[in-house]
């Protein structure tokens, strides 16, 4: 059987609950033996182990070295989720300075030890995979899975909602509705779960990490004011999904 | 003596402070990272926010954006229709069902058992597997066909809903959920026969959300053992936030020194006669009727469960699809009030939200308190009670642990919690 383990960083364990969706799948169970998940094991130290799973970004000194000692005793990493991947919601904080953060909120803020940075995993341990979405789709993980397990990895693709939309067709929310929807510039993977529910794409997968450029993305902000969405929501949820992309291409100077 | 918890959402230790060989004192440290939710909300729109604080957590989602969508529907004075507020409930309740299934299965259940895992006391007993795991995918699907899906979810807004499932989505629930009942008593058979091996009646106020003719669920008042408070009253003068002269957790306490439990154990408790008759004929045949010790969390996440899927299938018998009208657009719609504030009880307790909107409509302001930071005084006092004068032993920390996983905390949740520094009580002059 496949050791894995299953950990956690600074998330909210909405892409755990996936991966105990995809551990209720008895051919699974048969072929992955977790040994590390303590939200649903009584096992507190980490071991050697073939797989890795990492939800959440890192926010503290303690998380950082925590990772950097699994990544030692893990072969294959896969990074979980927005979090992981580009630094989540709480991403957001980093628009003020740390020190007034804390003092916003704690009357002793002295007492949080937290770094300046939100860091996604990629930028302490080299990761091995990838699986976006906040949460990740559990039927993703469930053929990532099932294809390891066979000796191989899925294929990469490299699609935005909109042809998701495009295959349940799904009329365009913004050209039948004008409502706004961040499709275009979202990487897929949900299955245009928003679209469907008639709402448009509020991009928690993340910004498209291939062929996207600072001009890209503001020809569509642009349309989407022109819908009368405010500019200041239309950043923060840019920021707050796709922190790690959006702040490069934010200063680049394609 | 710390030792890291398990079986738990989210981070911590449990620490012992010894004095002699011998335990003074238990609390527990929280390592989870905070996100500063309070603080990453302002300068935003209400409808960002609605879904921004489904992230707050991974279990809870729903409890979150229903609340934040009620407090602002309530300070824009937008009115939502009956059907729209009774399909938003529906979806809560399976948001329960959800996290007491992963809660009493996962977490508990091999703690009741004594075994370090799920998987461990499937091999012992594998029908306990698949009956715990059908009513887990049932949640799952539950709210992928009222919600979108089993986290952050995407069909709640300010106004309403954004669409409603069809007539085909819900006969198919409809004509699951038998099955799943059957899985429950099964599973019900094995849980409601164990008694819990720590026996402390409850001495400590118990709060939950007031409700008028139901179950306790969602509203602006809140009850403390006999007395009711309007949310405001309660969490701005009723209630300290209280800092330890060792400790630097923040813990929440009545008028500064006694501690209250929140949760299923105060809701079963207050509202035993609510439930449906089914779940009380159930627990009957078992021997438990309140009160409740937290001990027995189990017991009533168990009864929610039950009363949460027999209300489900009352609507999915009843449901007609209508193109439920929401409102379609709230931008523009000007604060009558810019306090909003409610309560839900997510599935751990008391979620109480309080935002100030600027005249620019965005959030200036934001607190929240969530169930399981107002728990956390009270798991410190029942832990050091317990423990207090033992030998700090490994038998100590379990007892500690014990009284973790009892209340369920959902420590992602805790934003208002700090990093907790240790001191050796005999290095103290």
């Amino acid at each position: 059987m496949i050791r894995v383990l299953v950990a956690k960083l600074t998330s909210c364990s909405g892409c755990l609950s996936e991966v105990i969706y995809a551990l209720t799948h008895s051919d699974i169970r048969a072929k992955y033996n977790v040994t590390y998940f303590t939200e649903v094991l009584d096992v507190d130290k980490i071991s050697n182990a073939e797989l890795a799973f990492i939800e959440g970004s890192i926010t503290t000194k303690h998380q950082e070295e925590f990772l950097k000692n699994l990544r030692s005793q893990v072969e294959f990493l896969i990074a979980l989720g927005t979090c992981a991947l580009m630094g989540g919601v709480q991403s957001l904080r980093l628009e003020g300075n740390i020190e007034d953060v804390k003092k916003t909120i704690y009357p002793e803020p002295r007492y949080i030890d937290v770094l300046s940075e939100v860091k996604p995993v990629d930028s302490v341990v080299k990761v091995d995979f990838a699986i976006p979405g906040c949460p990740i789709n559990g039927d993703a993980l469930v053929s990532f899975l099932r294809k390891y397990a066979l000796g191989g990895l899925p294929v990469a693709i490299y699609e935005t909602v909109c042809s998701e939309c495009k295959r349940k067709n799904i009329p365009c929310i913004i050209v039948t509705q004008k409502s706004p929807c961040l499709g275009p510039i979202t990487t897929s993977g949900c299955g245009a779960l928003c679209p469907q529910f008639g709402r448009g794409c509020y991009g928690c997968y993340g910004l498209k990490f291939f062929d996207i450029t600072r001009e890209k993305i503001n020809v569509l902000l642009d349309r989407l004011v022109e819908l009368k969405v405010d500019e200041g929501d239309l950043k923060a949820i840019l920021l707050a999904y796709s922190f790690k992309l959006y702040s490069k291409l934010k200063e680049s100077r394609c | 003596m710390k030792s890291p918890l398990t079986l738990v959402e989210g981070e911590g230790s449990v620490v012992i402070i010894e004095r002699e060989g011998y335990v003074d004192r238990v609390f527990y440290e929280i390592t989870e990272a905070p996100r500063f939710f309070e603080y990453i909300v302002r300068g935003k729109s209400p409808e960002l926010v609605v879904d921004f604080v489904s992230r707050v957590c991974g279990i809870c989602g729903v409890s979150y954006t229903f609340l934040a969508a009620k407090a602002f529907e309530k300070c824009l004075n937008i009115e939502v229709d009956s059907d729209v507020e009774e399909f938003r409930e529906i979806l809560h309740l399976a948001e329960r069902v959800k996290s007491h299934a992963l809660h009493v299965f996962l977490m508990n259940l091999p703690e009741i058992t004594k075994t370090r895992s799920f998987s461990e006391l499937a091999e012992r007993n594998p029908k306990v597997v698949k009956n715990a795991f059908n009513i887990i995918s049932y949640s799952r699907k539950l709210m992928r066909v009222f919600g979108g899906r089993f986290h952050n979810v995407v069909n709640i807004k300010i106004g309403g809903v954004y669409f409603t499932p069809s007539r085909d989505d819900v006969e198919k629930l409809r004509n699951e959920i038998n099955g799943i009942f059957k899985s429950f008593t099964e599973l019900a058979d094995i849980i409601l026969s164990f008694r819990s091996s720590i026996h402390l009646a409850i001495s400590k106020p118990q709060l939950c959300v007031y409700a008028e003719k139901s179950y306790s669920h969602h509203g602006e008042k809140v009850v403390l053992d006999n007395a009711i408070y309007t949310t405001e009253a309660f969490y701005r003068n009723i209630v300290s936030v209280v800092q330890k002269e060792y400790s630097t957790a923040l813990q929440y306490r009545v008028k500064g020194s006694e501690s209250f439990i929140v949760g299923p154990v105060s809701r079963f408790n207050r509202y035993y006669d609510r439930l449906h008759s089914e779940v009380k004929d159930l627990l009957n045949t078992y021997d438990w009727r309140p009160p409740l010790s937290v001990f027995e969390g189990y017991i009533a996440r168990m009864a929610e469960l039950y009363d949460a899927l027999l209300t489900i299938r009352e609507y999915l018998e009843n449901y007609k699809y209508r193109d439920i009208v929401s409102v379609k657009n709230t931008v523009g719609y000007r604060s009558a009030n810019n306090v909003c504030e409610y309560a839900v009880e997510a599935p751990r307790g008391v979620l109480y939200h309080r935002y100030v909107l600027g005249k620019d409509c965005k959030i200036v302001e934001c607190d929240i308190v969530t169930p399981t930071a107002q728990n956390l005084a009270v798991m410190e006092d029942i832990a050091t009670q317990l423990t207090r004068g033992k030998r700090a032993l490994e038998e100590t920390i379990a007892i500690a642990k014990s009284v973790a996983i009892a209340f369920d905390p959902c420590i992602s949740c805790s934003v208002h919690t700090l990093p907790v520094k240790v001191i050796n009580f005999n290095k103290r002059s």
